[in-house]
């Protein structure tokens, strides 16, 4: 058990700076404009992201494990445009709630969109991302079979993978300012549009 | 032109009469060495690395600071040439900051060309929603990240209209068509339609990277557009003439001007008071003589614009007289 997390720690470390760029586009454009003014408040924001991620992995990890040989990396190219799409969807709504909020339809989506769950839904999405890093685990997981082992080695790899996203909190001083916010807002829009163009186009 | 200025005491007309030209005979150098290169003006394949320009490289900076680390490490030191470019940035920055947007960049040059086709906008546009007025910041930074994480210059690779006549990374038929598509919309719009429909310097004013780029750096540059509060009568000229947005009615009634202000002057030749003129200082002007922070102004933006025309303007002003001569010869 101990050397499954220890493998799968390694692996997340040895793979991790791929997991911040996945995050980072993200990321960086929500904490600004979401413009939590202190540290702390911006650590839950990660944390809670992280939590989202982790619910992504462990999932993943359990159901691969579970499933065995059954899941082949092969299904990979459309899911990974699927996990995109929803993700990059998911931004481009709340950046465009936050800055429209008076629209009618900004006001009403505003109303009914749990945005306090925001970040662990973004967590979520990035996290069954099935990126490079992902694949090289799931392709681990599919030798080690089994529910619990699947799920160990998940969590050895999420924690190996989180410590590339402790280095987001450095924008912390920067997001309770204003215009930051806005440019944060705006960065959202932009790098939403963006990605769900991408994965429309597969 | 540089005398016409300070002869007249009018920045706006002479400064405009030099961008235009800088940024045309940029076009057609850029043209011609293509020319030279390939023997075509509009490329497709042949070129095979994306011509790195100011915009991109700040809108990629990210990237470079990456392939700077990775040339370290390895001891690449013919991987170095970025640092020139940066040292050379860092020199323009600190005696022009933010007013290379209108005195020496090519873009700027040909909206300020489309906004002067007409004496007076058809359509009158003053104000950006506020929600917009950091458009250009927000760009930069998706542009950073973007790039980043493809390891291209996104905003080379699909919004840039000078684009439309070079070469691509990209081989696929179907993507290169849709940024076909992206750079003709962008320069369309934003560079000839929107500025000459409403004499404001759209691409400059909305979308170009570059121009937040330079408004966060250039806080260096101790040059600054400063409102006399005792000379203001409010009468809201130099907002009607601001071609960037950068004087807008909420920040006139505290005399303040937006960072992104690329000292273009034409607000103070539209100024019926005099209220507004250069100034130096950081936070607040230095108490000089009247005139001299325009004069020094004056002078490092026709030193740094007319040492950069030096590269390319004469070349093509005599090749085209060289042209035109044959015709007639
Ligand atoms: S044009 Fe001059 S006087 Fe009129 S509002 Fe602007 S600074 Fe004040
Ligand atoms: S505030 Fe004046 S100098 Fe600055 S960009 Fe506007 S018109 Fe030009």
């Amino acid at each position: 058990m101990v050397r499954l997390i220890a493998e799968g720690w390694l692996l997340g470390l040895s793979t991790g700076p791929y997991c911040l760029g996945a995050c980072m586009p993200f990321m960086i454009p929500y904490l600004f404009a979401e413009g939590r003014p202190t540290w702390s408040a911006n650590a839950r924001v990660i944390g809670e992201f992280l939590l989202g991620r982790f619910l992504a992995y462990l999932l993943f990890g359990a159901g691969v494990g579970w499933i065995g040989g059954w899941l082949k990396p092969h299904l990979t190219q459309q899911a990974a445009s699927l996990a995109l799409g929803a993700t990059a969807a998911l931004m481009l709504l709340y950046a465009l709630v936050k800055s429209l909020p008076h629209w009618t339809l900004c006001a009403w989506a505003l109303r009914r969109l749990p945005m306090v769950r925001m970040p662990v839904a973004l967590g979520f999405l990035i996290g069954i991302n099935i990126c490079p890093p992902f694949l090289v685990a799931v392709a681990r997981l599919l030798q080690v079979g089994g529910l619990t082992s699947g799920a160990v080695f998940f969590l050895g790899f999420f924690a190996g993978t989180s410590l590339y996203t402790l280095p987001l909190l450095g924008v912390s001083p920067l997001t309770r300012v204003p215009r930051f916010q806005r440019i944060g807002t705006l960065s959202a829009v932009l790098v939403g549009g963006y990605y769900l163009a991408v994965a429309l186009r597969g | 032109m540089a005398s016409r200025v300070f002869v007249t005491g009018r920045i706006s007309r002479w400064r405009s009469v030099f961008f235009i030209i800088l940024a045309w005979a940029f076009i057609v150098q850029f043209k011609a060495n293509l020319i030279g290169l390939t023997g075509r003006a509009f490329v497709t394949q042949d070129i095979q690395e994306v011509p790195y320009c100011h915009i991109a490289i700040a809108s990629s900076f990210l990237n470079h600071v990456y392939q700077q680390y990775l040339a370290l490490m390895s001891g690449a030191w013919q991987a170095w040439s970025p640092l020139t470019w940066g040292a050379l940035w860092l020199g323009i920055t600190l005696v022009l900051g933010q007013a290379w947007c209108s005195w020496a960049c090519f873009y700027g040059g040909l909206d300020t060309g489309f906004a002067r086709l007409r004496r007076k906008p058809l359509i009158k546009w003053e104000r950006v929603p506020k929600a917009l007025r950091d458009l250009p910041a927000g760009i930069l930074v998706a542009m950073l990240l973007l790039s980043l994480v493809a390891l291209k210059p996104i905003f080379c690779l699909w919004a840039c209209p000078l684009k439309l006549g070079t070469g691509f990374l990209d081989p696929n038929n179907t993507t290169r068509i849709i940024q076909l598509g992206m750079f003709a919309t962008v320069g369309v719009v934003f560079l000839i339609v929107l500025p000459w429909l409403t004499k404001k310097r759209a691409f400059c004013g909305l979308i170009c990277p570059f121009g937040a780029w330079q408004a966060f750096f250039g806080q260096v540059n101790p040059y600054r557009v400063h409102i006399k509060p005792e000379a203001c009568v409010q009468c809201q000229l130099c907002v009607k003439a601001c071609p960037t947005f950068c004087i807008d009615q909420e920040g006139l009634k505290q005399h303040q001007v937006s960072p992104y202000c690329n000292r273009c002057g034409e607000c103070m030749d539209a100024c019926p008071t005099g209220a507004i003129d250069y100034a130096v200082g950081w936070r607040k002007p230095f108490a000089l003589a009247p005139g001299v922070a325009r004069i020094a102004f004056l002078l490092s933006a026709w030193l740094v614009a007319g040492a950069v025309s030096l590269l390319f303007v004469p070349e093509v002003l005599l090749k085209l007289w060289r042209w035109v001569f044959s015709w007639f010869a």
